[in-house]
């Protein structure tokens, strides 16, 4: 060999290692798989706090939604449900399916880290445990209250509420296996009795409503958000705004949510010691006994008495109202008629304008006093106190469409999948719902300072009360 | 139009001529376009010349004969929606595949992942393409190109594997080697916005300006026959129509090519190309709060304050015509400020290269290496300053803890190396076999970044000093591997036939899907070389008659990582938070359009006539479908931070048929010493129709919610539809009933075409271009929110409003916003005049051009002035919604051009 064509050959030689750095490297996920993370440390404790996130974004949605369903909230905006408001509810709607993913996605979540994450983390705790037991209860809760039936595993039949509920109470008891805290004794057996509220289980529910009694007669459950993780309360944007404006009878409870710090998002209560009162009064009143009623609303006033109020809320560019949108009282001026024919109420209307700060119970709040109780000795205006006092003390927590007896339909996605989605594609919205937008109309006399809303829903409620629909111990 | 290909707007060359031009998109290695099954459209420089504009999408749009390419809006950097041939596609944006000269480029052409728009408090509306995007295309250098190739989607891009079921569009750049020339080149002028669609009069005068408009060309090129160089650069700007120079932009670019002949069998050419971009965006579309266009046309002004004379605050109102002189007064100086405030800005800097190596070791074989790379950085800065939110009234005065920076951050590289060879083999004149095997590779690396500071002090540019900061990362990267075998085999030189096979893998395929497979064959028939013919030809009657059919399949790959199941780990409460991520899918494959096509290119009367026609049928099948998971099964419900985690998976399901036919004509009406006259027009129709959706329900590719109006995919219907209430009269007026989730027309047009008329007269020319559509269908959420704030609209009869509002019922009326989208718009008119003052100076041209003077449509809304669509990025676009979009400008420009 020549000695050029030799030191070719042996620069070649030398230079076939270079193939290596013009070789692609492997294609590596950037995001986390599956088994990644199974395997790495403290997967439960992450799996936990993800499906908390979740938790709280679906009662924030369900809250958006549900609340425009209701009388609570009518939405002059052109974001969010337009639909709603009406009420019209289509199966196809995506708020529906939304609801309906919530669901699927605590029940999901939460088995996910029963049965695979807990598995593979030996740093499972019962507190863990406790937690997504709590939130697969809460999730058939969702669907019991809001479901006419849905789907209890990926893919499978439909189960109808009644099915939902049980599987909640079940649920919730499972969950009380893992906790000794008198706090948390007092939430799930507080979650437990509404379940059996909602299924007209009068003997349990006031069994369970006791019970969570002796734990606390002050407990506040929440679920929190984190406005700098883009985690949001996903009512508090519309509410905080003009996006959705209240029920003038109910103008003194809202922005129930607000910001006093840029991106603050406030926490959104899930249970709390006052449903035990309405939960047992509604029973008292289902066995006639009034006075009995008039005690526990007694107490329950002195109860929301006690919540704090947030006085320093600025609220001044809330407009209520512009030339075509409806018009809102927005003066402490404004007397309200809950509907033709009924007495004006007064201090039911803040002031919002510069330069008045509005003052709001952010946990409980209501127009309801002891006089009203006092004079009231009927059992049906007690009962119609009784949801006016759930309307007030739930307001923007999602809970006042079901207690109107609204029920959603199995979604499209869903219906197309399970033919057992037929009898409930179709929603159901009770006879006695007025429709076109009256659920939230009123009429406003500018000059006289009055505002006449055009149904008292709460009357008309109790006038139904043996329906199947609403007041589920009469 | 191009059937003259490199020869532009010279006088039409000899169709034989033609025939053997030598083309490679779609080949591999070149080939003479009398062999080829496919058509391939060239347009040469000087054609390019005469369209002039400064994105390659505008350029096309009328160059093209058989593709449509209209712009989504008017802002800066805006994408664009490209329809050859229809849709393919229900989940991959239809844009062609982008090689300049032979490397493949990012042809992004929706928002990108973590580009967002954040609308009002929080709801990302940039990600869903509810407003205008910005991607890719906008950027790509133009100076320096000697041709561009084109070729649709099927046979004739089976050789790009699972990469072109839209088809290829590839930029040729000059390398010189020539007698040495220079030009210089400045352009001036004045932008205007285009008001005519506007429905309050007041709404021009409000928001828009006239902008100052200038373009700086230099060029020179030369060189021998062993070296080459050419040289292009340009910086251009404007300050837009917005007022305050609220959509302002710059660019630079300049590209470099080069060839070097070492000896007789080795050739080396080189490109290089650096672009810069800068351009500012308005609030537009569905970002809420205020947004110039909303607030005016979308009568969002109602809900908006001033302080009336006596110092109260009152609202606007809707009709912004209506108010005196003192509210118009104080309204004008809001927008004007309004817009002042804003902060929004774009900037791309972007870098492309090619190294080619040539190697003819003997006679007809060749071989050829490329490798090359194009790197693109794109940032976004968007500054909301607690100013603004004061000014807009959506923050009390005082408010000092609201103020925040956006910073997005984009890095691209895509690398191609290509090797291939091609052997020519002659027996005689009666058989040639042209044999071409070679070997592709490419990787896109997709990098973004994005971080965001809340409670920013005005006055703060960048983040650092925030209250809070977070930041997010993205991070698609995949290769593909394909190696090709193409014979052409020629009989008598005029019967070929043309066969082809690639074989490719894709690391986003799913990891049970192995090597794929693309054919294709076809023939080519010049009926004009046979001997019956040749008394027509004598006759002058028929110059040429080539007849062509192929069949043949292309792909288009999924995303990559779309088929690992993952967990998302984001944040929440200062601790991780992990929930389920993407479901995954083993069984992710590339979609693969099976094209049919049948055609013929002829020559007539004594070439005056010029004739295209093409039949095609495309089926894709296995269409990749972003189908909803059953709500029950537990995914995700929401966006998270993690993008493209959605309660969606992908999965190739579907099946979706284009059929029509591609006419294109061109007549030479005059060609004398003097004059010189071509007419060029096209006429396109397509019918497109979702075959099967597998088991999915009717799913949305955008828009709003299902209670408004969204762009749809159902069985037996055409992708994008627009979907929402109808409401149905009854004769006197009165409402009979409102249907819910109808179909209320297609955003595909069922024809399409361009036209030009370039007339030359001794040392003036005359050139016009202009396109069509018909068939199609748009959406006008503008004139819906006007009527949703109470204002009359006169398609509503009175009487169907009895017994409820419009504020109640404006849903109800969907199908009466929804108007045809027929349109013919003049894009282009210039006049030139062109001489040679003095004699070292080769020719000195002076024009005067005006880009998108006229528009002419059935619609009362500008039928291209669209949201961006495209729910993600890289998803599938179909437009279809006017919604406070800005339709494109009004340019007029004076160039002056020397050429030495």
């Amino acid at each position: 060999m020549k000695p050029i064509k030799l030191f070719i050959f042996i620069c070649l030689l030398a230079s076939v290692s270079a193939c290596e750095l013009l070789q692609p490297d492997d294609i590596i996920n950037p995001n986390v798989g599956e088994d990644t993370f199974l395997k790495s440390p403290d997967a439960m404790q992450s799996w936990v706090n993800g499906t908390n996130k979740s938790f709280a974004e679906a009662i924030g949605t369900f809250a958006e939604l549900t609340e425009l369903l209701s009388d609570n909230y009518f939405n002059n905006y052109t974001q969010s449900s337009k639909y709603f408001d009406i009420p019209v509810i289509l199966y196809t709607d995506v708020d529906v399916t939304a609801l309906q993913r919530y669901i699927g996605n605590l029940r999901e979540s939460a088995d996910y880290g029963l049965n695979k994450v807990a598995q593979a983390d030996p740093l499972t705790t019962e507190n863990h445990l406790f937690n997504l037991y709590y939130i697969k209860g809460y999730s058939y809760l969702l669907a019991g209250e809001y479901f006419l039936a849905l789907p209890v595993e990926p893919g499978g039949e439909v189960k109808d509420w009644r099915t939902q509920l049980s599987l909640a109470v079940e649920t919730f008891r499972k969950a009380l296996e893992y906790t000794g805290s008198k706090e948390d004794q007092a939430f799930i057996n507080t979650l437990i009795a509404r379940a059996y509220h909602k299924s007209g289980d009068k003997v349990n529910a006031v069994n369970y409503a006791g019970k969570a009694l002796e734990y606390s007669t002050d407990f506040v459950r929440n679920v929190e958000f984190d406005g700098e993780k883009g985690v949001n309360n996903a009512i508090q944007t519309h509410i905080y705004t003009t996006h959705f404006q209240p029920l003038p009878r109910l103008d003194f409870l809202d922005p129930k949510y607000f910001e006093l710090k840029n991106r603050e998002q406030r926490p959104i209560c899930i249970a709390k010691a006052e449903e035990l009162y309405l939960i047992l009064a509604e029973a008292s009143l289902a066995d006639n006994d009034a006075g009995q009623a008039k005690q526990l609303l007694k107490e329950l006033l002195a109860l929301t008495a006690s919540r704090p109020v947030e006085t320093s809320i600025n609220d001044q560019l809330e407009g209520r109202g512009s030339d075509d949108t409806r018009h809102y009282p927005n003066s402490s001026a404004y007397k309200v008629a809950a509907s033709p024919g009924e007495p004006f109420r007064e201090n039911l209307v803040l002031d919002r304008r510069p330069p008045h700060l509005i003052s709001i119970p952010y946990i409980s709040g209501t127009s309801v006093d002891a006089a009203m109780i006092d004079n009231t000795p009927s059992v049906d205006g007690l009962l119609e106190i009784v949801y006016l006092m759930r309307q007030e003390i739930f307001f923007a927590e999602g809970r006042r469409a079901s207690d109107l007896g609204f029920r959603l339909p199995v979604c499209e996605i869903e219906a197309a999948n399970t033919s057992s989605a037929a009898p409930y594609i179709e929603a159901q919205i009770p006879p006695f719902i007025p429709l076109g937008q009256e659920l939230d109309a009123f009429e406003m006399d500018n000059d006289a300072k009055t505002v006449v809303i055009k149904h008292n829903m709460n009357k008309i409620i109790v006038e139904n009360k043996t329906s199947e629909y609403v007041i589920p111990f009469f | 139009m191009s059937v003259y290909g490199k020869f532009g707007d010279s006088i039409p060359p000899f169709h034989d001529v033609v025939l053997n031009e030598v083309v490679v998109t779609g080949q591999g290695a070149e080939i003479e376009k009398r062999r080829l099954s496919s058509h391939v459209v060239s347009i040469g420089s000087k054609e390019l010349e005469n369209y002039n504009h400064a994105r390659i999408d505008q350029l096309l749009q009328n160059a093209l004969p058989n593709v449509q390419i209209t712009l989504s809006n008017g802002q800066p950097g805006a994408t664009s929606l490209f329809k050859a041939r229809g849709l393919s596609s229900a989940f991959s944006n239809s844009t062609p595949v982008i090689y300049v000269d032979g490397v493949r480029i990012d042809n992004l052409n929706t928002g990108a992942a973590l580009n967002i728009v954040e609308g009002y408090y929080g709801v990302f509306v940039g990600t869903t393409g509810q407003t205008a995007a910005s991607g890719a295309i906008g950027d790509i250098p133009l100076e320096n190109i000697d041709h561009i190739e084109y070729v649709s989607g099927g046979a004739a891009t089976t050789l790009y594997g699972s990469d072109a079921a839209n088809g290829v569009i590839q930029i040729f750049t000059k390398k010189g080697g020539g007698k040495q020339s220079v030009f210089f080149e400045t352009g001036l002028g004045v932008e205007t916005a285009n008001d005519q669609y506007y429905h309050f009069k007041r709404t021009a005068d409000l928001l828009h300006q006239t902008g100052f408009v200038q373009k700086y060309r230099i060029g020179f090129d030369g060189g021998n026959d062993k070296v080459g160089y050419s040289f292009g650069g340009n910086m251009s700007s404007s300050s837009g129509t917005i007022v305050q120079n609220a959509n302002e932009s710059k660019k630079y670019d300049l590209r470099l090519g080069t060839s070097v002949r070492f000896n007789k069998t080795t050739e080396y050419q080189s490109s290089f190309s650096i672009v810069a971009n800068e351009f500012k965006r308005s609030r537009n579309g569905n970002q809420g709060g205020y947004v110039g266009l909303w607030f005016t046309e979308g009568a969002a002004a109602d809900g908006f304050s001033y302080a009336n004379r006596s110092g109260d605050l009152v609202k606007y109102g809707v009709d912004i015509d209506a108010l005196d002189d003192y509210a118009y007064g104080q309204m004008k100086a809001f927008v004007d400020k309004a817009e002042k405030l804003q902060n929004n800005k774009e900037s791309v800097k972007r870098f492309q290269t090619s190294q080619s190596l040539i190697f003819k070791p003997i006679n007809n074989l060749t071989f050829k290496g490329i490798v090359g790379l194009d790197y693109r950085f794109n940032s976004n800065k968007n500054i909301i300053t607690n100013e603004y939110w004061i000014h807009v009234q959506d923050r009390p005065a005082g408010t000092s803890d609201a103020g925040s920076i956006f910073n997005f951050n984009r890095n691209y590289l895509g690398v191609t190396v290509d090797v291939n060879g091609q052997y020519k083999w002659y027996y005689r004149d009666w058989l040639s076999i042209i044999s071409t095997a070679g070997y592709q590779y490419f990787s896109t690396y997709d990098h973004q970044s994005n971080s965001t500071g809340n409670g920013v002090r005005d006055g703060a540019l960048i983040i650092s000093g925030a209250a809070t900061t977070s930041a997010n990362e993205w991070l698609s990267y995949l290769y593909s591997y394909g190696a090709f075998l193409q014979e052409n085999i020629g009989i008598k030189d005029r019967y070929f036939i043309d066969m082809g096979l690639r074989g490719d893998y894709n690391t986003a395929f799913g990891d049970n899907v192995g090597r794929q497979y693309y054919p294709k064959i076809g023939i080519s028939y010049l009926l004009s070389e046979e001997s019956f013919m040749q008394s027509l030809k004598q006759r002058n009657i028929v110059n040429s008659l080539q007849i062509r059919g192929n069949y043949g399949i292309a792909g288009s790959y999924p995303p990559p990582f779309e088929y690992q199941r993952t967990i998302s780990v984001g944040s929440y409460l200062n601790q991780q938070a992990a929930t389920f991520g993407k479901s995954g899918n083993p069984d992710l494959a590339p979609e693969k359009k099976h094209s049919y096509e049948a055609g013929l290119n002829a020559l007539l009367f004594n070439r005056i006539f010029n004739l295209g026609f093409t039949w095609y049928y495309a089926l894709t099948k296995d269409a990749l479908f972003g189908i909803p998971s059953l709500p029950s099964q537990g995914q995700s419900v929401k966006y998270s931070e993690n993008v493209g985690e959605s309660a969606n998976y992908l999965a190739n399901v579907g099946e979706i048929e284009n059929k029509g036919i591609e006419l294109s004509l061109g007549l030479q009406l005059l060609n004398t010493k003097e004059w010189n006259i071509q007419l060029n027009a096209s006429y396109n129709t397509n019918h497109n129709e979702v075959l099967d959706i597998g088991t999915a329900v009717p799913f949305a590719i955008g828009g709003f919610s299902s209670s408004t109006v969204q762009t749809m995919v159902a069985k037996n219907k055409p992708v994008g539809f627009i979907r929402g209430s109808k409401a149905v009269l009854n004769e006197d007026g009165s409402l009979k009933e409102v249907l819910r989730l109808q179909d209320l027309g297609s955003t595909i047009p069922t024809s399409y075409g361009n036209l030009s008329l370039s007339a030359n007269y001794k040392n003036w020319g005359l050139f016009v271009s202009g396109d069509y559509q018909m068939g199609a269908y748009v959406h006008s959420f503008d004139r819906q929110f006007r009527f949703n704030k109470g204002l009359k609209d006169g398609a509503i009869p009175e009487k169907a409003l009895e017994g409820t509002t419009q504020k109640a019922a404006w849903l109800d009326f969907t199908n009466f916003f929804v108007e045809k989208a027929d349109f013919l718009k003049i894009r282009n008119v210039s006049l030139s005049y062109t001489c040679h003052p003095v004699q070292y100076l080769k020719s000195a041209s002076f024009s005067i051009s005006v880009y998108n003077p006229l528009s002419f449509s059935v619609s009362s809304v500008d039928p291209e002035a669209l949201l961006s669509g495209a729910y993600t990025q890289g998803a599938v676009a179909t437009g279809g919604f006017n919604y406070s979009s800005y339709s494109l400008s009004r340019q007029f420009i004076g160039t002056i051009r020397f050429n030495f």
